[in-house]
């Protein structure tokens, strides 16, 4: 396929665009964008401004970082069956949040999210865990060791948070029921904002490291063979996307199957060089994740599906045909 | 010779033949006609129903969400996801409360010979209804009246009281997440919440949804613009929270509510369980819709 | 060119090598042979800066290895692993490309010359031909031949002329042959025979093929339990006794009418 790359990074920033004009209820656009009235009188901006367009931002934010985590963390363990929540990331994050919504704790502050800074806070600790197991034993952190400690760690975290719902009152396992499924309806930008500068730091080390993730690829000894600074390359691997993932779960919950599904269809597309697949993975991940939105608020109007359930029925699909595509060139 | 006139055999036979008779009256009555007293309730909304009408010291076990003062030191057997079928047996119940949908429960107790009573969830005029029903099973059918009557007579008040007043468009919010205004729960049009809110004098924004709960969307809350929001908390939350997590409702601006500052909360353990309180919380709501009134 | 100066290593505490002291020349063909278990491919790895030693120094055209870093090892020196498994596929010519990565900074893009390097190393190994395949549909022989020139393209730099030349390269293959048919294996010793007599690239080979080590090296180095048994020019130190001391086995050595090479061919169980 000798798609033009700039063509999906336009594709992906039109549907961005032009997302946050389809919802479930009819706004009146030239009201919207009337700014001659107040703020507070003004319901179809308020709609357009404080429900759609931060909604349409975290899930291009969420995919983007989903995606490219995935991508990373593939690339770092080796293994294309990884997921941005192979190592426990997600579980994390998604007690902290439980233990909150079924606690009940309510820190006010105006910056950021109670529920949200929980769930980095849990995500935290899961990778501190993680890393202080993997900790180098020689000059590089071991990609086994890594699988192991995440696959056990999630084994724990969920254990721990079946337990937690099933202490809890039952409307409040319901929440974080709901919860886990995803939403991306952040109503306002604060959630956005806070988790921001950690997109964007994980998002620097992502472009610093396609190079050295091609070769890596390669194996430990023959990166290293290369020149690659092994150990550090790991280090930041692990670091970034896990930063991104913890942010992207903080905001929507844990949203599955674009960490894996995106970067399989991006190499499919334009062939494992992540110089490529990170750009363009960023793009589809974000514009893949909007459009699932975009069906989780409309479909069945006026109640909302979770977006993660759209995400694994439209994921899916669009997998094995992408997969039987294959197979015929 | 006697000059004392013996009872004569006849008088005997007629005196064992009676105790007889009256013992296996008692023995052989069919067991509807027994009154319970070793209820368990796996129902919240029944146990308050049971212990209004004075049928307290029957209950030998309530669900873990009964912890009223009366009920405190009572064994808890779980509720509507995980009742511990065992300790219901361990207890020797002779009636048991489920929920209609807890089946395999009912089962099991039916098999061991237990009376059931099922319990459905319905509406308003269904709570008291259900008073009066379970006053019959109980051998209270008469306080049970007085307090279904009791519920009735109050609602009928309040309905008096507000009619004629414009009804503001009112959203009933019983969960979110703190400090945001994400994952919102709040009343459909069906449901004794709903029922609440027009006996209190106001219009549900989601009295067209045909469910009881709905999770209305940001952009569903600002199109419906309610005037009025109260929600229900329970007794966790505290003054101080209370009062921060308020904020989060400053966003959505254009709300009428907000702009009113019409954004009540109510705290309190029953707010959510139809059961005899029901008219009390149906007159806290109304004291906030129409504060003119009362 | 390479310099051990009393090196050892331990790993776990277990000692892997002890007091080992040699030197490989400069566009040398040398074969490191020695049992399973004895240190082999800790030695390569050693010499490659993979490994740093307990004991002692490596030099490396004078420098110790300890002394440089990743990049720098990597310009003068390419190890070629017995097998190289991909996670991803990646065109021929990309992971000959890879061999770039020392040479190009940080976001730097490989440039026309970068090109040229690899594909002259493509040339040198002779798989021009499949530089657009796809990595993981080639046979055996054909995927070493595409790390080896991958290994070529670190070592190699493009002077005035226009044409790339070695860079006092010194390629280290642990058992290229190991698992390959006979026909590849012929292959791959004549890719790396053009390469040391065109190219003046230095071979360090570790091996289990006694064959080929006769075949290609004119440098002999024997490794026993962690410790230099023998070292020297392959005509004297191939030698039955050593073979008996090395392997425990009865062989017999002699050289080949046709091509005047030694060879080695086993009888019994010492």
């Amino acid at each position: 396929m000798k798609t033009p790359r700039v063509v999906f990074h336009l594709a992906a920033f039109a549907i961005c665009v032009l997302a946050p004009f389809v919802g479930s209820t009819s706004i009146n656009l030239y009201s919207a964008f009337n700014f001659e009235i107040p703020f507070s009188d003004n319901i179809d901006a308020q709609i357009l401004f404080i429900a759609r367009i931060p909604r349409v931002i975290a899930g291009a934010l969420v995919g983007a970082a989903l995606a490219t985590s995935g991508v990373v963390l593939q690339a770092l363990l080796r293994n294309p069956l990884a997921t941005p929540f192979t190592l426990g990331v997600s579980a994390g994050g998604s007690l902290g949040a439980i233990l909150v919504i079924v606690l009940g704790f309510s820190v006010s502050s105006p910056f950021v999210p109670t529920v949200a800074l929980a769930s980095f806070i849990g995500s935290l600790t899961a990778v501190s865990i993680v890393y202080y197991l993997a900790r180098f034993r020689g000059n590089r952190l071991s990609t086994n060791v890594l699988l192991l400690a995440g696959v056990t760690l999630n084994s724990l975290f969920s254990a721990t948070i079946m337990f937690v719902q099933y202490m809890a009152d039952y409307t409040q396992s319901f929440y974080s029921i709901r919860w886990l499924m995803g939403n991306l309806d952040v109503s306002g930008y604060t959630p956005i904002i806070s988790a921001l500068p950690l997109l964007l730091v994980a998002f620097a080390v992502f472009c610093y490291l396609p190079r050295a993730l091609n070769v890596l690829t390669l194996g430990a000894d023959s990166a290293s063979a290369r020149g690659v600074n092994v150990l550090a390359t790991q280090r930041l691997a692990f670091f970034s996307a896990s930063l991104a993932t913890g942010a992207a779960v903080a905001i929507g919950g844990p949203i599955g199957f674009i960490g894996i599904i995106i970067p399989h269809a991006v190499r499919m597309f334009v062939g494992a060089d992540h110089r490529v697949v990170l750009p363009i993975s960023a793009s589809l991940g974000a514009a893949f994740l909007v459009i699932c939105d975009i069906g989780a608020r409309t479909i069945l109007s006026p109640v909302e599906l979770p977006v993660g359930v759209i995400t694994a029925m439209f994921g899916g699909p669009f997998f094995l045909w992408i997969l039987v595509r294959n197979q015929q060139n | 010779m006697d000059t004392c006139p013996k009872p004569t055999k006849l008088k005997h036979y007629l005196i064992i033949i009676g105790a007889v008779c009256l013992l296996s009256v008692t023995t052989v009555l069919p067991a509807s006609g027994e009154i319970p007293r070793r209820i368990v309730s796996v129902v919240p909304a029944v146990t308050q129903i049971l212990l209004a009408i004075g049928a307290g010291p029957q209950i030998t076990g309530v669900s873990s969400f009964d912890d009223s003062q009366e009920v405190a030191s009572l064994p808890k057997v779980g509720a509507l996801l995980n009742p511990d079928i065992e300790k219901i047996f361990s207890l020797s119940p002779d009636l048991v409360v489920l929920y209609k949908n807890q089946i395999e429960e009912h089962t099991q107790l039916k098999r061991a010979r237990i009376k059931t009573f099922l319990y459905h969830h319905g509406t308003l005029p269904d709570i008291p209804k259900t008073v009066r029903t379970i006053g019959k099973h109980i051998g209270k059918e008469f306080e049970a009246e007085q307090v279904a009557v009791g519920i009735e007579t109050e609602l009928r008040k309040l309905k008096e009281q507000t009619t004629g007043l414009a009804k503001p468009k009112t959203l009933l919010v019983f969960g979110r997440e703190p400090n945001s205004i994400r994952n919102v729960y709040a009343s459909g049009g069906v449901g004794f919440l709903h029922d609440i809110l027009e006996v209190a004098g106001a219009t549900n924004v989601f009295a067209d949804i045909p469910r009881e709960a709905t999770r209305p969307s940001s952009e569903t809350i600002l199109a419906v613009a309610p005037e009025i929001i109260i929600e229900l908390r329970s007794k966790h939350a505290t003054e101080n929270n209370i009062n921060s997590d308020n904020n989060a409702w400053k966003t959505f601006s254009s709300l009428p509510a907000v702009k009113s500052e019409k954004i009540y909360v109510l705290t309190g353990n029953d707010l959510v369980v139809p059961g005899p309180n029901v008219a009390h919380v149906a007159k806290q709501i109304a004291e906030l819709i129409h504060p003119e009134a009362f | 060119m390479l310099n051990c100066e009393n090196i050892s290593f331990c790993y776990e505490s277990k000692t892997v090598l002890r007091e080992i002291s040699l030197r490989i020349r400069r566009g040398e063909r040398t074969a490191v042979l020695g049992p399973n278990g004895s240190g082999k491919t800790t030695l390569l790895g050693l010499f490659g800066g993979l490994l740093k030693p307990k004991n002692g120094r490596i030099t490396l055209s004078g420098i110790d290895l300890a002394d440089m870093s990743p990049t720098q090892i990597a310009r003068r020196l390419a190890i070629v692993p017995q097998e190289t498994r991909l996670t991803f596929d990646y065109s021929v010519l990309q992971m000959t490309l890879m061999g770039r990565y020392p040479h190009l900074k940080r976001f730097e893009h490989e440039g026309l010359d970068d090109y040229k390097i690899a594909r002259e190393a493509l040339a040198a190994t002779g798989i021009s031909q499949l530089e657009d395949r796809s990595y993981k549909t080639l046979s055996g022989g054909e995927k070493q031949r595409v790390v080896i020139a991958s290994a070529l393209t670190q070592l190699w730099q493009l002077k005035d002329s226009q044409k790339p030349s070695p860079n006092e390269g010194l390629l280290l293959l642990d058992e290229p042959t190991a698992s390959l048919d006979i026909g590849y294996q012929l292959d791959i010793i004549k890719a790396l025979l053009v390469l040391n007599e065109n190219h003046k690239t230095t071979l360090v080979i570790s091996t289990h093929d006694l064959g080929l080590a006769a075949r290609l090296s004119d440098e002999i180095i024997m490794i026993r339990h962690g410790r230099l048994l023998a070292t020297g020019p392959t005509e004297n130190t191939l030698t039955r006794e050593t073979i008996r001391d090395l392997y425990d086995i009865e062989a017999e050595v002699h050289r080949n009418q046709e091509t005047g090479h030694l060879m080695v061919v086993p009888l019994a169980r010492k």
